[in-house]
């Protein structure tokens, strides 16, 4: 079930295709690979961030690859030279996308990252981790 | 649960979290804490805290939670609660409360059989020299934790400073008083620790910490001392009464009181966590205390020393 929050999402309009050289292509059938958008903005961190991203890639031959948020597929084609696609995604903190084949061989990656209106504060302990032991 | 064994399972663990962790990189930083942030932990493992009370029996630690939330001044971790009133780069005064847990040892307290004998205490001067019927041989008094009064729960409350001396050294001092004058007493609390983040494993942080407890003599004798309010029963055989021509019971239960004075307990602790994920650590930590003399001569502790040592894995709900 999805959360309904007020989260700001802003998107960043920047730079927002990942060339070969900022998606970091591992294997060279791949000639492009884009996630939009880049940056994902909630109110505080630990806000969970809703967004529709759109993925594009684009191969030199067909082929079945899938793209995958931690570990875990969320979108797959098949047989294609190229896709785009826009995919409902969650994320609560910066996450690694890949574009994996069959084998699990990841042809490309990039990371979507979150940023926070309100900057996390933080203090100094005044007690040690687990000192209660 | 021997400390050696306990290590061969940490070290097992860290080793296999090594080999399956592909290098990554995880924050590690447990000395700052976000504000207004719920901090929740659970620690699942296998340990336990000495129990030193004679017949007290150890408490065992398999499910630990951790509760810790920071606003800019106000602050609760894991029961102290308190009020930061200064803080700058290297130093943070701060006003506390928490329930003092000296009694946790009293209530997993259930002596059966505890000796107690007039004639060691004959020998060290307890008996009156005035009484020339003083025992030579060894007599038995049965404490009874039904006839032991029952120590109470205190609330103490005082200061707190730390010092942040630099990111790897930090000093702590503390002084408390009981709020609810269950020992009309004073304890305090020194140390020091050191932090340490070899650079070959990355997710490995180690923690020595050097320090003593010291609790006032009110304190002690609250919690160890045998006085009136201590019904200390007792039977004596015909053959007893023969020998020692002793039949006055008041005596004899007097003789056997104990005043506890101020004790300086010091103690080592040492902890070893390794992050195995952002939410997951394998841990272990041992704590060596070294009760002092006023707490430890007390006819009902039966050790010099408590010992707390754990190892486990602890989830944090919220990071």
């Amino acid at each position: 079930m999805y959360l309904h929050v007020k989260w700001i999402i802003i998107i960043s309009f920047l730079s927002i295709t990942a060339s070969p050289a900022n998606a970091n292509i591992i294997n060279t059938k791949l000639s492009f690979f884009s996630i939009k958008p880049l940056t994902c903005v909630v109110q505080k961190i630990g806000d969970t961030c809703q967004l529709m991203a759109t993925v594009r890639w684009k191969a030199d031959i067909p082929a079945n690859l899938c793209l995958v948020q931690d570990e875990t597929k969320i979108y797959c084609w098949k047989n294609k030279k190229m896709g785009t696609q826009v995919i409902p995604i969650e994320l609560k903190d910066t996450t690694n996308f890949t574009l994996i084949d069959d084998g699990n061989t990841v042809f490309a990656s990039q990371k979507v990252n979150i940023n926070a209106i309100q900057p996390t504060k933080t203090r100094r302990r005044l007690r040690s981790a687990w000192s209660i032991f | 649960m021997k400390i050696p064994i306990l290590l061969l399972l940490f070290c097992s663990l860290t080793t296999f979290a090594e080999q399956t962790n592909n290098n990554t990189t995880i924050d590690t930083d447990e000395s700052l804490i976000t504000v207004g942030q719920l901090h929740f932990s659970v620690a699942m493992g296998i340990g336990e805290k000495t129990n030193p009370l004679v017949g007290g029996k150890n408490i065992p630690l398999y499910l630990v939670p951790s509760f810790q939330y920071y606003r800019d001044n106000f602050y609760f971790d894991n029961g102290d609660l308190g009020y930061t009133f200064f803080e700058n780069d290297q130093f943070v005064v701060s006003a506390l409360t928490r329930v003092n847990n000296e009694n946790s040892y009293f209530s997993r307290w259930h002596p059966q059989n505890v000796f107690l004998s007039s004639a060691a205490d004959a020998a060290q001067g307890i008996i009156s020299p005035d009484n020339p019927a003083a025992p030579t041989e060894k007599i038995d008094i049965d404490i009874d934790i039904e006839n032991i009064s029952k120590r109470k729960w205190a609330l103490d409350a005082g200061m707190q400073v730390n010092w942040f001396a630099s990111d790897n050294l930090s000093f702590l001092g503390q002084l408390m008083h009981d709020v609810n004058s269950i020992y009309d007493g004073y304890n305090g609390n020194f140390k020091m620790l050191y932090r340490y983040k070899p650079k070959t494993i990355e997710n490995l942080s180690i923690q020595t910490t050097l320090g003593f407890d010291w609790s006032s003599s009110a304190m002690v004798d609250y919690y160890y001392g045998l006085d009136e309010k201590d019904y200390l029963d007792y039977e004596l055989d015909e053959q007893d009464k023969r020998d020692h021509k002793i039949d006055e019971k008041e005596k004899l239960v007097g003789d056997n009181f104990y005043q506890g004075h101020s004790s300086i307990s010091p103690y080592f602790k040492f902890y070893a966590g390794y992050h195995l994920s952002k939410n997951w650590k394998a841990f272990f930590s041992v704590n060596y205390k070294h009760l002092g003399s006023g707490i430890k001569d007390s006819p009902i502790v039966d050790k010099d020393y408590t010992l707390t040592s754990f190892i486990g894995v602890s989830y944090v709900f919220t990071r």
